[in-house]
């Protein structure tokens, strides 16, 4: 019997699970379905334990919220800025059904779904309790404190839950940054581990204190526009005078807040077009 | 063994780790309790019975923790964290007879070798994962000597959250059922 003292050592089990190891991603699929029938029961546990942990240990809240009523601002801004681009692109895309001839399904927009964060794993990746049977979709944009983008949702999506990838582990993602005058410049931001981001851009006034917005065209039109963090250093880059590297703060941090909304695009992802530069 | 009392901590302490250690976590160190469960169960239990319990503890921890394999999805992959757990659970056995067993601070530093050594499989497995084109690495280009520093601070929040924890686990030593004198509880030494 295996499982009893005298019994030999493990030595099948672990070179079967060693293979298991080292099998391509593919092949994957079904551990991630093992492991969501092995959570069902625990999330229930999982959650409470979540909702203390957020009542002993509130998150980290925004940095920048000392910086007055400026950057507020800007946020409806340029909250109108892309709602009125996702007008747009809504009727580009009726254009261009209509022009290829094809019939478009009708997506009708959906109400953004409040969500709870269940679970915060190591390498960042949160699990909420909503999923397919309230609509929620792969591809669906997670936004946290009205304006920050917290991630995207991940496939595989259960019927209660669905795990989010946050933004920083795209590896990287081009984004703009503005301060109180408006866009300063773009730049392309990467994540060298626990670090935070950070981006290249002309060496030019002090940015310290600017925000850093999200304008990649690899993620969904709801997601651009969203806040990624602002600015909290400026080192000059070696051999390069005239560049300047910035250190990114993001304001969320692994401490995520305990609800989440989820804008649900409709579509997912994988089938959207590009949103428009 | 008693295996029901194993997999209800396992269970427990697995969910405890993903959704309320955080509290604890101290700049990039974040601690973790089933480490030392593992730990405090390779100091007594049988050779093959700790082997396999560090198997099935670290492979709940990998079914329960989602890698991301592209933009827009999570794999779990079985195996870097219970192959991990598995070979610093052989090591705790190399050395367990030199250990002062009773006392939680063996099972602390039981957990940070665990750990340590856990790390080194962790990192060479996903090495080796990176062969396959289409595998994304869960550090970043060029962090692969990050990932590692960040789990052994990891390690040594684990190893002092270890320290309560085995003090509680050892209350309760009787009802483990691990062969040998009921008299080895905390505070009287070696094992005989």
């Amino acid at each position: 019997m295996a499982f009893t003292g005298r019994s030999r050592t493990p030595l099948i089990p672990a070179i079967a699970v060693a293979v298991m190891a080292l099998l391509p991603p593919a092949w994957l699929g079904w551990a991630g379905e093992v492991g969501a029938v092995l959570w069902i029961p625990l999330q229930p546990a999982a959650h409470a334990l979540t909702e203390m942990r957020l009542w002993l240990r509130p998150p980290d809240r925004d940095r920048t919220e000392g910086l007055g009523d400026g950057p507020r601002d800007e946020v409806d801004g340029l909250r109108a800025v892309v709602a009125r681009l996702r007008l747009e692109l809504e009727q580009a895309k009726a254009e261009i059904a209509a022009l290829e001839g094809a019939a478009r399904p009708e997506v009708a927009p959906a109400p953004p779904l409040a969500a709870a964060v269940v679970t915060v794993d190591r390498s960042r990746i949160f699990r909420i309790n909503r999923g397919s049977r309230h609509g929620v979709a792969p591809g669906d944009v997670v936004v946290e404190g009205g304006g920050t983008l917290a991630g995207r949702v991940a496939e595989p999506v259960g019927a209660a839950w669905a795990d989010v990838i946050p933004p920083e582990r795209g590896g990287s993602v081009r984004a703009r940054l503005f301060d109180a005058s408006g866009t300063v410049g773009e730049l392309l931001l990467i994540e060298p581990g626990s670090e935070g981001w950070q981006g290249e851009v002309d060496a030019g006034p002090p940015r310290t204190g600017s925000r850093v917005r999200l304008d990649d065209p690899s993620w969904p039109a709801a997601a651009q526009g969203l806040l990624l963090g602002s600015v909290e250093g400026e080192n000059p880059v070696e051999q390069r005078p005239l560049r300047t590297r910035l250190a990114i703060a993001s304001p969320l941090g692994v401490d995520r807040g305990g609800t989440v909304l989820v804008w649900r695009c409709g579509v997912p992802t994988a089938t959207e077009p590009e949103a428009p530069r | 063994m008693n295996w029901p009392l194993f997999a209800g901590l396992a269970v427990a302490f697995t969910v405890l780790d993903a959704s309320f250690m955080q509290v604890f976590r101290v700049g990039a160190a974040w601690p973790s309790l089933t480490p030392a469960l593992v730990a405090f169960v390779a100091m007594w239990a049988p050779r093959s019975t700790v082997l396999w319990a560090a198997l099935l503890a670290g492979l709940l921890g990998d079914l329960a923790t989602p890698i991301p394999a592209s933009d827009l999805s999570v794999i779990r992959v079985p195996g870097p964290q219970a192959l991990g757990w598995m070979f610093g659970a052989a090591a705790i056995l190399a050395m367990r007879r030199s250990l002062l067993r009773g006392h939680p601070a063996a099972v602390a530093t039981s957990t940070l070798a665990l750990l340590l050594l856990a790390a080194l499989v962790w990192g060479a497995i996903w090495s080796a994962r990176g062969l396959w084109p289409e595998t994304e690495m869960p550090w970043p280009p060029g962090g692969g000597l990050l990932a590692l520093r960040t789990r052994a601070l990891d390690a040594g929040a684990s190893a002092i959250a270890a320290l309560p924890l085995a003090w509680l686990l050892a209350r309760i030593r009787p009802w483990w059922g691990f062969p040998g004198p009921v008299w080895a509880l905390p505070g009287s030494g070696r094992r005989p």
